[in-house]
């Protein structure tokens, strides 16, 4: 068997690991919330929802549930989006644009970090 | 969301596309009105701050109605058809609602050309249609709409 350097083992431990995430991803309850109240869609929420699914599309997280909800409460922080996973528990994210829907997918979803800086927290 | 919120079992969509105008009714079993002025500005059941929905619907549309009986609420409005937006982007989320409990069906009318959606035989055929694979293959299936929408 011919053997790996170092680097090739990093790599091949990095893709096993984003793989073995998705597979993760795909077969538990990701769920992710759009706050889509009338506050919500004169803010962006609609570019923000379909960003979202057309990001998870194309990271192929064909399974992740992604629905919306009416406005949440808190409309200076709108568009809103909540992120629910078993690792993470429910996280709320204010003022998401494309870039930072793109971010909560990239780093939140797949990479299981919280996205801090547009993190907010929700009144019950 | 108003018919879910009314604890609707059933939704049903029509749009009628005349030469200038699209047509458009919902129809929910839900509970019914619970307000006299739904389509006020700032009329809410769910707390301050709310409120703005029908009111907004009502200033962009050419004509609004709404009326609830012991069968449920039935909200009709006319729009322009330069205003209509694309169903694409909204039917999927629509039809997503039906994994709550909730069917839903939508159809849209051009002359002898109808096209229907099915939230029933959509969920038996796709799962759950609040997936990403289900609301990517709705999307598809939902420019057919946008294509009886478009001026012919």
């Amino acid at each position: 068997m011919a053997k790996l350097s170092l680097e090739e083992l990093r790599k091949f431990r990095d893709s096993e690991s984003l793989r073995l995430r998705r597979r993760s991803i795909h077969g538990r309850n990701v769920h992710v919330v759009v706050c889509m109240g009338t506050c919500g869609i004169a803010a962006g929420a609609k570019i923000v929802l379909n960003t979202i699914v057309d990001e998870l599309e194309a990271k192929g997280l064909d399974n992740v549930i992604v629905t919306q909800a009416g406005c949440a409460g808190d409309c200076a922080d709108e568009p809103i989006v909540e992120v629910h996973t078993p690792e993470l528990g429910s996280v709320a994210y204010g003022k998401v644009d494309q870039k930072t829907a793109k971010r909560i997918v990239d780093e939140h979803i797949i990479g299981g970090s919280i996205v801090a800086d547009h993190r907010i927290e929700l009144e019950v | 969301m108003n018919s879910l919120e009314a604890s609707a079992s059933e939704i049903v969509i029509a749009c009628t596309v005349l030469p200038a105008f699209v047509d458009i009714t919902v129809k929910d079993d839900g509970e019914g009105l619970k307000c006299t002025d739904a389509f006020g500005d700032g009329v809410s059941t769910k707390g301050d701050e709310r409120g703005m929905g029908l009111y907004l619907l009502k200033m962009a549309a050419e004509e609004a109605s709404i009326g609830s009986d012991e069968t449920g609420t039935l909200l009709s409005f006319r729009m322009k058809r330069e205003n209509m937006g694309s169903l694409t982007e909204v039917l999927p989320f629509i039809f997503s609602f039906s994994d709550r409990g909730v069917s839903v069906t939508f159809s849209i009318r051009r002359g002898s050309e109808v096209f229907t959606l099915d939230s029933r035989s959509l969920r038996d055929e796709l799962g759950e249609l609040s997936r990403v694979g289900a609301i990517v293959e709705m999307r598809k299936r939902s420019r057919v709409a946008d294509e009886l929408l478009k001026e012919s």
